[in-house]
């Protein structure tokens, strides 16, 4: 595919009529470009509209305006070409609930003309090989999104999308689509994750595009992102807060208390804060250099852009 | 053909269809019920009981049916019609006349198998509207979209199921129901000298309700494909039924050909007959009179509006399923 993006977005518009018939912007103007290969975040708190792109990308919902290229194909005239290479979930995964997890698996793989030995295979690989024949209506939430993922693998897709893959995931469930998430980009594929579970994320995420009220706040790489917005943050344990505070404030630093500890911004260094503190008499307990996250970043934008 | 496959299969998994279908086949065994109880002859009470009667209205007759005749025939010839027709030549009483009705095969029987059309309407009907409105409802349609997203060859599969899929139940209602309708005339001694045109009447009726059930599976599931819940679907269909088969009806008559009941009456009989109410001036001394004029309801026509009825349905289903957004 050479440079060309997974997925490509230009101008994406979605709106809604609500019951008063009045206007919903659910996402506005949206240029999305998830680099083919690796990892791909797509974050934004609820009502965001991520969900509304995914489903404008899986040509479920038809945009009011914009263009859309999937794996190359210029949408809605390439959506079958492009969905042949492209495994979704799409929020929660719904299945037949009088078929097995097996047997909901085989009608997709007869209509997609997928071999029914590869229908084994990704139960297998998604840990569902012992319950396949269970009914799906007895399955947990966790067991049903492990076969949503196990339906996404039918077709060896090129790309895979997965809207909150994590939800009512046990720990160990998480961990394992965070390992199957990072396979799948190791192998060449193309992984869309759109998840609430931001540190979960921040471990296994190359690239990250954060959209608030329908439009695109910041697009990168993970570490690049949190490279641009690390200024840096010392926490400071001291008995004497009133003055270390006072000290701290004088040099033009910005300090809060946080739970008997006070928390600096602006700072150069850490060895900075704890040269001034001592400068006045302050001996500190404790000094930490706070390393930003990728939900501090998220949470400052979504703030930017709400106020 | 694959998605068709695989539809057919999600078709006859679900419980409810069944359910359903066996709710067709309880009412099938009422009306072979029905037509066994009506299909009986006189027991040998009634008739003695008949012919007491009849003599006793025979001597009653013989003293006074000269005065009842020429009575009879003075009524007659004071009415404003010069047509009317008082019966005054046949004022003699029959045996016949008292004895218990015995349904003809010819005639009551055919007509009793079509007593199910309606039956095989409404539940085909829901088994085409359950089966697509669930997967709207569930959420289903999203993940198969994604693995099927040509809408139309979707839309397609799932009509062809309805269709393919109600038919197994259709069949087997029509033919314990015919099936047990000749058996009930059968046992009663009833079928000798039945004519091959009743035959072929009662062989083409029991084809044409084969038909109903299918085209009103799929009509279910344009009709899911609009509104999306099964709920709605029927809200629909009680609606149409009150508003236009009762109350318009009613109000405007002329409007009952147009009418899904009687047309389906019509196609499943080989035509029918319903009455309009025409008033107008037509006694010598100039007062309105009222009389109910019997049209006919032809099963071509009736099966043309039923038919593009079922088309239009479909294609309007097939535009906006095309265009919709799907959650």
């Amino acid at each position: 595919m050479g440079d060309e993006p997974a997925i490509w977005t230009r101008g994406l518009r979605k709106t809604y009529r609500s019951f008063t018939m009045r206007e919903v912007v659910a996402v506005q103007g949206l240029d999305l470009r998830v680099p083919a290969g690796g990892v791909h975040a797509f974050l934004g708190p609820n009502g965001a509209g991520k969900t509304t792109t995914i489903r404008m990308l899986l040509g479920m919902v038809r945009p009011d305006a914009g263009e859309i290229r999937l794996l190359g194909h210029a949408l809605p005239q390439g959506l079958e070409p492009a969905l042949r290479h492209v495994g979704a979930v799409v929020e929660q995964p719904t299945f037949y609930p009088h078929f097995s997890g097996r047997e909901n698996l085989m009608l997709l793989a007869v209509a997609a003309g997928v071999p029914a030995s590869k229908v084994d295979a990704v139960l297998d690989q998604v840990g569902l090989a012992g319950r396949g024949r269970d009914r799906f209506r007895k399955y947990s939430l966790g067991m049903r999104q492990r076969l949503a993922i196990a339906a996404t693998l039918l077709r060896d897709p090129q790309l895979v999308i997965l809207d909150e893959p994590t939800n009512g995931l046990d720990p160990a469930g998480i961990h394992d689509v965070r390992e199957l998430m990072r396979s799948l980009a190791d192998q060449g594929r193309t992984v869309l994750v759109s998840s609430h579970a931001l540190a979960e994320v921040e471990q296994v995420a190359d690239t990250v595009s954060i959209v608030v009220r329908g439009a695109l706040v910041a697009e990168g790489r993970v570490a690049d992102l949190l490279g641009e917005r690390s200024g840096t943050t010392v926490r400071v344990r001291v008995d004497e807060t009133d003055d270390a505070a006072a000290v701290l404030r004088r040099t033009g630093w910005t300090v809060r208390d946080d739970a008997n500890h006070l928390v600096v911004d602006g700072a150069p260094s850490a060895a900075e804060v704890n040269r001034s503190l001592v400068a006045s008499g302050i001996y500190a307990h404790e000094l930490s250099l706070v390393r930003p996250d990728l939900e501090a970043v998220f949470l400052d934008l979504t703030r930017e852009v709400a106020s | 053909m694959n998605l068709l496959r695989v539809e057919l299969a999600r078709f006859y998994a679900r419980v409810l269809l069944w359910c359903v279908a066996v709710g067709l086949f309880v009412v099938s065994g009422l009306v072979v019920f029905d037509a066994w109880h009506s299909s009986r002859p006189p027991s040998a009470a009634a008739v003695a009981e008949a012919q007491t009667f009849y003599e006793q209205q025979l001597k009653d007759f013989e003293e006074n049916g000269e005065q009842m005749v020429a009575d009879c025939k003075d009524q007659q010839s004071q009415d404003p019609d010069p047509k009317a027709d008082y019966g005054c030549d046949q004022m003699k009483p029959k045996l016949e006349y008292y004895l218990p009705y015995t349904p003809s095969f010819a005639g009551e029987g055919v007509r009793s198998l079509g007593n199910i059309s309606m039956a095989i309407l409404l539940v085909a009907g829901l088994m085409g509207t359950s089966f697509v409105a669930a997967e709207f409802a569930s959420g289903a349609i999203s993940n198969w979209l994604t693995f099927a997203p040509r809408r139309v060859p979707v839309f397609a599969s799932k009509l062809g199921a309805a269709f393919l899929g109600v038919l197994p139940a259709v069949i087997l209602a029509v033919g314990v129901t015919a099936g047990g309708i000749v058996l009930a005339y059968s046992s009663h001694g009833l079928l000798d000298g039945v004519t091959d045109a009743a035959w072929a009447g009662f062989r083409d009726t029991s084809l044409r309700l084969l038909a109903v059930g299918p085209i009103a599976a799929v009509a279910g599931a344009a009709l899911a494909f609009l509104l999306r819940h099964t709920a709605a679907v029927l809200g629909v269909v009680i609606g149409w039924a009150v508003v236009w088969e009762g109350l318009l009806r009613s109000l405007i008559p002329t409007l009952q050909p147009y009418t899904v009941v009687l047309d389906v009456t019509a196609w499943v009989q080989g035509g029918t007959t319903y009455s309009v109410e025409d008033c107008g001036v037509r006694a010598p001394d100039g007062s309105m009179t009222c009389e109910y004029v019997e049209h006919t309801l032809h099963m071509t026509q009736a099966g043309l509006q039923l038919g593009g009825l079922v088309v239009v349905l479909v294609v309007v289903a097939l535009l906006v399923f095309r265009r919709r957004d799907v959650a």
